[in-house]
Formats: structure tokens, sequence, C-alpha cells
């Protein structure tokens, strides 16, 4: 098969993008520079920006080694999400069976608020690794099976009329039209998946932990230490983002066809 | 022996009624026409004159309500083995190259494409779009991705080509460039083909015989044999005997109330 010759964004379009999200930060930033040089909270309150990168630096090995925990949490948990649910959303789409026995419960279990769930999976599984990584799968695994589903069930009519004339294979309607054309729908949800993995990671550890970012955020609230709490919520957030962009910059490699990854 | 034995397809009193909450709809009329082994012929109305559906009852996608659909002495009941269709969207997989959609009927049936590579390339060719096949669909004009849809279905070497408006969303040059190259296509075999079109000067351009149709009732209403030389090329859309038969025709849609004013 031919490479595709699709136009990419250039290099100046990405060194400008970056400059614009550097620009957002520093509005952000000033902002927030602005209350606190007029309002003067105390800093168990709001403390200022420098003290927080300050600290942030102080503290980094602790951070750093907190991170690692939280770090694998998310990632596990991500990885788990994806490798269930796009095979169980390909199962709901291909089997009947499945689709009828197996979908109800996904959408129930989607009802279930999954903070309930967490001192569930603390009396199964313990204080360890395994329930946090499961938690933060519970939380972020039904995106990708509705995404999943619904781009493997969205197909043109006109497209299945064309099969149908070709006398097509069932599964060779499934290889070449039904799930390449499910793939900006199935890369959408795991944008979802990601950030809501990094809730998951930390409402995990809010439960059931002994380390990690989560952990770090009880114990600081607890002595009122708000500024490492602002370095973990910053981290936090670099963190969902530089995953949602990295699963954004694999999205456009993989479906450099579509129309919304198009630059004319 | 009847005149009918001898057709490759066969409409009998085939016709087509939709149950609607509100009633039955009638999509199409019993319809009734012989159609030749190598013969073209159009189906030409207005919308909602049931060409559409009379073109996918052949096709084998929707079933007859009344009567049948006979090809080769067979009742159709599902798409025929030898079967080429050119929809009047191109229906290229975006996710693949030029190349690729080509070569699509064989990986949906899980065949090996690539001993019919050469065979699409040639084809590719002669339609001009030789330098293009690495290319990805939208990367294309309105008008070569048609060519491409075209080259999709002569890929198989069908018996049975079933043209659904296929030049109905391009401009006015381009479809009538498209038309020269589906007639030049048609030389080395002269296949039997059906077209579905609402453009009076491309049913006289292509076909031996013009089914006029009408909506409501949806039915075919006359049979018109086009005396026109084959090959059939830009000369004679210039020539008078073309103008006759497209004014014939006009004034005939003018009688039966399709146009008035």
């Amino acid at each position: 098969m031919a490479k595709a010759a699709g136009s990419k964004p250039t290099i100046s379009d990405g060194a400008r993008d970056a400059l614009w999200v550097c620009a957002s930060a520093a509005f952000a930033i000033g902002l927030w520079e602005l209350a606190v040089l007029m309002v003067k909270p105390p800093a168990y309150i709001l403390p200022a920006p420098l003290d927080v990168l300050v600290r942030t630096w102080t503290d980094r090995s602790l951070l750093l080694s907190q991170g690692m925990a939280t770090m694998g949490e998310i990632l596990a948990g991500l990885f788990l999400s994806i490798a269930i649910g796009i095979p169980l959303g390909i199962a709901i789409v291909a089997i009947p069976l499945v689709q009828r026995l197996a979908y109800p419960i996904v959408i129930a279990f989607n009802a279930i608020p999954k903070v309930a769930l967490a001192p569930l999976f603390v009396v199964w599984f313990g204080y360890g690794f395994l329930p946090r990584v499961l938690i933060t799968t519970s939380i972020a695994f039904f995106p990708i099976v509705v995404a999943t589903v619904t781009g493997l069930m969205s197909i043109d009519p006109d497209l299945l009329r064309l099969a149908a004339v070709s006398r097509a294979k069932k599964s060779r309607i499934f290889l070449h039209m039904r799930l390449p054309q499910a793939v900006p729908s199935i890369t959408a949800g795991i944008k979802i998946a990601t950030s809501l993995a990094v809730i998951g990671g930390i409402i995990g550890e809010f439960v059931a932990s002994d380390r990690g970012w989560g952990y770090l955020l009880v114990q600081a609230s607890g002595s009122l230490d708000t500024t490492i709490m602002f370095s973990i919520v910053i981290i936090l957030a670099i963190v969902a983002s530089l995953l949602f962009y990295l699963i954004a910059l694999a999205e456009t490699r993989l479906v450099s066809w579509h129309a919304s990854k198009r630059s004319i | 022996m009847s005149p009918e034995a001898s057709a490759l397809i066969d409409l009998r009193d085939a016709g087509k009624t939709y149950a609607t909450r509100t009633g039955d709809v009638v999509a199409v009329e019993k319809a009734t026409l012989s159609i030749a082994n190598g013969e073209t012929v159009a189906l030409l109305g207005p919308s909602g004159c049931g060409k559409s559906t009379l073109l996918m009852m052949i096709a084998g996608l929707v079933a007859p309500t009344s009567g049948a659909v006979v090809i080769r002495g067979a009742p159709v009941t599902g798409p025929h083995n030898s079967l080429g269709v050119v929809f009047q969207r191109d229906l290229l997989l975006d996710w693949k190259s030029v190349l690729g959609n080509v070569l699509l009927p064989f990986e949906l049936r899980g065949e090996d494409p690539r001993p019919h590579e050469a065979e699409a390339r040639a084809l590719l060719e002669r339609v001009g779009l030789a330098k293009f096949e690495t290319k990805r669909p939208f990367e294309l004009s309105g008008g070569m991705r048609q060519r491409v849809a075209i080259c999709r279905a002569w890929i198989q070497n069908p018996d049975i080509l079933l043209l659904d408006e296929p030049f109905a969303a391009l401009d006015a040059f381009t479809r009538e460039q498209m038309q020269l190259d589906v007639a030049r296509l048609s030389l080395d075999r002269p296949r039997t083909t059906i077209l579905v079109t609402h453009e009076i000067s491309e049913a006289v351009f292509m076909a031996d015989r013009v089914a006029v149709m009408t909506a409501r009732p949806s039915q075919i209403r006359e049979i018109i044999h086009i005396d026109l030389p084959r090959p059939r090329n830009v000369a004679i859309r210039e020539s008078g005997a073309f103008g006759a038969y497209v004014t014939g025709i006009h004034s005939r849609f003018s009688s039966l109330g399709v146009l008035h004013g």
C-alpha cells in the first residue's frame, strides 16, 4: 500500500500553536498573581505563583517519587481501558449475543458513580497497586466502549450497498469498511478516557493508597499545606494535557485521511 | 421462442410498494422490460418515477413486491455475481489509495487483489488517472473520484453494468467527458448496461433504447429506440439526428404532463 501523501501541518504551524499555549498559560498565571497582589490572602488560602514554583522545586524528589506511582496507575488504567474497551466494543457490534447480554451491563455499570466502588475494591484487593488501577480502569473504559460501538455502527448505508453488490463477506466489510471508518470515533473516545484516567488515578489514591499525588493531596489538606496542593494540581493539569496531546498526535498519524485532520 | 426468453435481463411485471403508516406508497408500478445481452438501456425520468428503485431491484438490493426480475432465466434473489454498479456518490474509502479503492471488490470478497493490480493500473490509465494510483481520494476532484468509482465497477469485468445517475453530481463539462469515457470503455466488449438518469441528452447519447418514465403513476410509459451509430463520440452529439431525439423525448415528457407551463 502506498504511503499517505496528505498535507501535514508545517513546523511553523506547530511552533505557533505551542506559542499560543504558552501565552494562554502566562495569561492564567498573570491573573492569579494579580489576585494575590490585590487581595493579599494568607498562603493557606491562596499561595502566590512564585511560592508554588519554589515549593515544587524544593520538594521535587518527593513529588517525582510519588508521581511515579500515580503515573503508573494512570497509564496502566488507560492501557487496560483500551485493551478491554476496543475489543468489547467490537464484540458488542459483531456478536448479537454479546450485544444483548453485555451492553446493558456495560450501560448499567457506567451509571454507577465509580467513587462508590472504590471502598469495595479496597475490601476485595486491599491497598495495593491493583485496586487503584482497577478504579482508574472502571472510570476510563466506558467512553472507549461507547465510542467503538458508535463508530462501528454509524456506517454509511450506501457503503453497505456497495459491499452487497460486490458480494462482500461480513468479516471483510468489518475489516475494510467498519473498522477504519470507526478509528476517528475510537480515538475521540480514548481522548476522553485519558482525562478520566487522571481523575481515576487520584480518586483511587484518595481511598486506597499510602502513596501517590492523590495521597499527598489528602495529607496536605490535613495540614492546610495549600502550596503543595497547588503544586500537585498544576502538575496534574500538565500531565493530563500532555497525555491528551500525545493521543492527539497518534491520532493525526493514524487517521491522516480524515477530514478533521487535513490542513488545507 | 418468445423474445423474452433470449433476454439477459427480464422485468416481468416487477413492482415495488412500500407499506407506511399513512398507507401504501407505490415506488414502481408493474414494469415490464426485456434487455438483450450487450444492450444499453436508459431509464429516464423525473425524480419520484421509480427509476432508481427499478435499478436496485435489478441489482438484487431491493426485492420486488409483485412480479419478478429475471437474469439469465433465474429470478433475482440477491446481487448477481457478474455485476458492476456505479452509484451517484463515488463511495470511495478515504483510508485507501486510489489503487486500493479500485481493487476493493476483491478485498471485500476475501480474494487476493494482487493478480488484478496490472489490470487496475491499465483501467486507471484509460480514464486518465495513471499518475494518481498512490493518491488518497480526498486529493482528487469530484470527476476524478467518480472515474475511480467507474474503474472499481469495471475491474470485475462484469457482464452487467448498473449506473445509478453516476454523473449527476458533476459539472456539465465533466459530465459530458465522463459520458464519452464510459462510451470508450465499453468499446472493448459491449456490456449490458442500464443507466438511470434524469437528463435527456445523457440518455440519448449513451443508450440503444430509452425507457421514458413518469412519476404518479411511477411507470415506464414508452420505450424509444435510439438509432445512432456506435461508437458514440463528440460528433454524434453535434449531429441533427441526436438533437431530434432529444427534442422528441422532451416533447414526449411535455405531453405526459411532466413538463407544463
